[in-house]
């Protein structure tokens, strides 16, 4: 204990409390199977956060992709096209 | 046949196992274990509180959350305290209630108890140590939580500043400083108390 003044209230009555009986601690029925069980389902939690984390940022990759070969390929995609024409020969129309 | 003889659980390897590899039966007997040690961190600074057991289950929560946090240099059972210590410290942080405490709001046992500690100048101490505690408790919830904790820890639990200094992670000026602002305040709530009892 720290060495304070004996004459004074707090000390005193810190000294008295301190002598009060503690409780028993005994573990409360179910108490155990309930901390585990929040324990595992917080694990498993923290597993499929980490898959939902990689699939989202997989997806937004996956869309950066996408709209950098749309940009690349522009022409391709919006160019005016050429048809043949109904009875043309497919060579007339690959020729320069 | 006869009895074997008790063997403390091998803390360290308990820990492993649930650190490692999420070992169940481990961390039931890590909570077997610890479940007295935290009980008692947490009556001896909620004892008002009614939902105990949902601030130890809180306790053990964190403690396997942050689990490979712990280093073995430090004994497994003193970490496991500091998770409650400051688990409490939030918990009265959150409370954010200071009562103020008068006279009239004392049972006859406890009005008793603080009247032989203001007047009586004897050593003789008072008999019923239940009241005392149950009026220090009062007494110490009209403090700030670190205050009251810093007071908890030293004074009614009978710790030394070093071992405030491990469960808080505050260095050892800030603790003996705390102490000392904490202590003058108690004295003036005595001085206030003394006045309401007198009005």
């Amino acid at each position: 204990m720290n060495q304070q003044n004996s004459t004074d209230p707090w000390t005193k009555l810190a000294r008295v409390a301190a002598k009060a009986p503690v409780q028993s601690a005994e573990l409360p029925f179910g108490f155990n199977t309930r901390v585990i069980s929040q324990w595992k389902s917080q694990t498993e939690e923290r597993a499929w956060t980490l898959v939902e984390w990689f699939t989202w940022r997989g997806l937004a990759i996956a869309m950066l992709v996408l709209v950098g070969c749309a940009g690349l390929n522009y022409e391709a995609f919006f160019s005016p096209t050429e048809t043949l024409a109904d009875g043309e020969p497919l060579i007339s129309f690959l020729e320069p | 046949m006869p009895d074997e003889p008790f063997r403390a659980p091998d803390l360290t390897a308990l820990v492993v196992l649930v650190r490692d590899h999420a070992h169940e039966e481990a961390a039931r007997q890590l909570v077997e274990h610890l479940y007295p040690l935290v009980m008692r961190i947490i009556r001896g600074h909620l004892p008002k509180r009614s939902s105990e057991e949902d601030l130890a289950q809180e306790v053990f929560m964190k403690m396997f959350a942050r689990i490979e946090q712990w280093r073995e240099v430090m004994p497994f059972e003193h970490w496991v305290s500091r998770v409650a210590v400051t688990t409490c410290l939030d918990a009265l942080r959150y409370e954010k209630r200071r009562p103020e405490l008068r006279w009239s709001d004392l049972s006859e046992t406890e009005a008793a108890v603080l009247d032989h500690v203001l007047h009586d100048e004897t050593e003789t101490l008072v008999s019923d140590a239940m009241a005392s505690r149950e009026l220090a408790h009062q007494l110490l919830a009209t403090l700030n939580p670190a205050d009251r904790l810093v007071l908890t820890m030293m004074d009614m639990e009978g710790r030394s500043v070093m071992d405030v200094q491990n469960a808080t992670g505050w260095s050892m000026a800030l603790v003996k400083v705390r102490a000392f602002r904490a202590r003058r305040k108690l004295r003036k709530q005595f001085e206030k108390l003394e006045a309401t009892q007198k009005s």
